[in-house]
């Protein structure tokens, strides 16, 4: 086998930290001094030597890191000090990655992930920077035990408007803010305080002319997440535009990106479960997501583990069945009983009348933020009346169904309504739970513990024991299980006994047909 | 044949009554020792640790001692317990990756083990097992995945 190392740029991954931190102060010093290229040698030697150290590191690092790969699998070698020597075979992948930065276009190079069931839940079993045409070549020898030359390609294509209804379903505020944020903040590392500073004054000045009456701190906080928010909107479209997923033999393929494009190759075999997402508004609008959990898909920050951004319902049945047939939807079988709703209801009321009491009290007691207290109060309020409607939906929308390959859940979680469907034979765990108080209702919550890296969990609440126990076939019945100890307050949910059949009709009948 | 549940060893309960009644006891005594006698707040935290102590005691270990019980079908190990919240575990042998057994100074005076049971996704504990019937648990799950004796 040819032993191969990674591209040449993996020298600048290494150290890239350290160079940002040390290399460009360094370089602003030199370009901004009046005395003399010798005078500034005098004064930066110490770091460039540094520097000198930090790049031979990362070079006897590159050099050190050493791969190959045959028709079976990936061999590697990588570390300095502490040497590491792994084997993977192809048919324990569950997920190969190809990405390519557009920074890295010139250069020809592109990241290569591979990943298992096993190894660690943040990083990726294999990761290296290679020659694009090289990833190409190993991709198509990874997914040969997998293809045969008969099978079909067949495509999922969804139109941008999709896309952007999914970005715009999926952007927080949240994520614009680290990024803005690490973002000015590395500025102002790199070009100086004043540089932060006076993009924050522009800011603080723009949001004072367009205030339109409000006070400035609130229009300020209110343009800063609107900002947030249309970075994180513009950061998912890029990631997402020109997606594309395909199905040939037993791989799965999704690419997807403007300005960095990424290919992954799925296992379809490997896929643990697959996830429906709405939220209220995309539910009454008639769209959906979909998403697939698979070691490797989606691990990385930010990344999401899509296999159809967007799409009408009635889309949803033909494509699935196109793209995985191997993991159907089952109708609902079981659901809560009417005696439940309130278990539904109850966690949503209490924090309305919670938050109505903290604000009448804080309004009592304090007259003078009077209008302060009454804006958080409707704030806060909405959101819990939101939930309110959305927990009184879910009444009528949980339960679960099972068909001879597939178990699906029916559930919301938080804002959002799901349904998963999970293969048999990637439950590994099932665990019923109950509360004291819902001894006598004979409420109980699923929990689903699904095969995979780390821990998945998808949970099902306030569904009807017995039901539950005679759908999972879990009953010490078809168990073969003797019944367990009378004294217990967990009384196991036995099935009604069978009545007996009177005899006296049968005895008649007998007597008069001998 | 029906199968049956399994239950803790008796010493498992005498176990947690002592470790009731030295917390207890402990208690009282810095209660005793740091708080002014007499006091409203003396004899509230006294109270207070005496009502933990009959709860402990009297209600709430005999219940899990009750409550706990597991049993080993050919496709799954079911483990109920709980007092307050109760939950039954159903975890599927063939998923199971390998198995230890724990042990510390003080379980292994009793004669006791945390039996752990590892699968891709999801893990069962049984603490205060018997050693004997652990070990056995242990060699029939790894046998079941062909693994090597323990």
């Amino acid at each position: 086998m040819k032993k191969m190392r990674s591209h040449p740029l993996n020298i600048l991954e290494n150290t890239s930290h350290f160079l940002i931190l040390l290399l460009l102060p360094l370089l602003r010093a030199l370009l901004t001094s009046h005395n003399g290229f010798y005078a500034w040698i005098s004064g930066a030697w110490f770091d460039l030597l540094v520097l000198a150290f930090i790049l031979a590191l990362g070079i006897y690092s590159w050099f050190v890191f050493v791969f190959s790969f045959d028709e079976e699998g990936i061999y590697l070698r990588k570390g300095i000090f502490f040497k590491k020597y792994r084997y993977l075979a192809y048919h324990d992948l569950t997920s190969i990655s190809v990405e390519a930065p557009w920074y890295y276009v010139p250069f020809r190079a592109v990241h290569l992930r591979a990943d298992t069931d096993g190894g660690s839940t943040q990083l990726s079993d294999f990761s290296i920077t290679i020659h694009r045409d090289l990833a190409k070549h190993l991709l198509i020898v990874a997914k040969c035990p997998y293809l045969k030359s008969s099978d079909l390609k067949r495509f999922y294509i969804p139109s941008n408007f999709y896309i952007a209804v999914f970005s715009l379903i999926t952007s927080n505020s949240l994520t614009g803010v680290l990024y803005a944020a690490t973002s000015i903040s590395k500025a102002g590392d790199i070009f100086g305080k004043e540089f932060r500073d006076r993009i924050v004054n522009e800011f603080t000045r723009i949001t004072e002319i367009l205030a339109f009456g409000l006070p400035p701190a609130a229009a300020a906080l209110g343009y800063a997440i609107l900002f947030c928010w249309l970075i994180s909107f513009l950061l998912n479209l890029s990631q997402h535009l020109k997606f594309e997923s395909a199905r040939r033999g037993g791989i799965l393929e999704v690419s997807a990106g403007l300005f960095t494009k990424r290919h992954y190759a799925i296992t379809v075999e490997r896929i643990n479960f697959l996830i429906i997402r709405q939220s209220m508004f995309s539910k009454i609008f008639g769209f959906f997501s979909v998403f697939i959990h698979c070691t490797g898909y989606g691990k990385k920050k930010n990344e999401m583990s899509v296999l159809m951004p967007s799409g009408e319902a009635q889309e949803l049945t033909s494509n699935l069945t196109m793209l995985i047939p191997e993991i159907p939807l089952a109708k609902k079988q079981i659901k809560p009983k009417l005696l439940n709703l309130s278990r539904f209801l109850i966690p949503p009321l209490t924090l309305i009348l919670c938050v109505l009491g903290a604000g009448l009290l804080g309004i009592y007691f304090l007259p003078k933020l009077y209008n302060i207290l009454l804006f958080l109060l409707i704030i806060i309020e909405i959101p819990s009346v939101w939930w309110l409607v959305i927990k009184t939906y879910a009444f009528f929308y949980t339960g679960i169904g099972t068909r001879e390959e597939t178990v699906t859940l029916y559930y919301t979680f938080g804002y959002q309504i799901i349904a998963c469907a999970i293969p048999k034979e990637k439950i590994t765990k099932v665990e019923i739970s109950q509360t004291l108080f819902q001894i006598s209702t004979k409420c109980c919550d699923v929990t689903f513990f699904t095969y995979g890296e780390g821990k998945r969990r998808q949970k099902v609440l306030n569904l009807y024991l017995p039901e539950v126990l005679k759908l999972l076939n879990l009953s010490e019945e078809q168990l073969g299980l003797k019944p367990r100890r009378k004294f217990t307050l967990w009384k196991e949910a036995a099935p009604p006994p069978k009545k007996k059949k009177r005899q006296t009709k049968e005895k008649g009948k007998q007597k008069s047909n001998p | 044949m029906q199968l049956k549940y399994h239950f803790l060893p008796k010493r498992v309960l005498i176990l947690w009554e002592l470790f009731t009644i030295i917390v207890v006891v402990l208690l009282f005594a810095i209660a005793y020792l740091f708080l002014n006698h007499y006091h409203v707040i003396w004899y509230i935290t006294m109270w207070l640790i005496g009502a933990l102590g009959i709860f402990l005691g009297f209600l709430y270990f005999p219940l899990l001692y009750v409550g706990y019980q597991f049993a080993l079908s050919d496709h799954e190990i079911i483990l109920h317990r709980g007092v307050i919240f109760h939950k039954r575990h159903y975890l599927k042998r063939d998923k199971i990756t390998f198995v230890t057994l724990f042990q510390d100074p003080i379980s292994s005076v009793f004669g006791l083990t945390t039996l752990s049971v590892a699968s891709p996704g999801a893990n069962l504990l049984m603490p205060f097992m018997d050693l004997k019937l652990a070990r056995r648990i242990a060699k029939e799950l790894s046998f079941h995945q062909n693994f090597k004796e323990i």
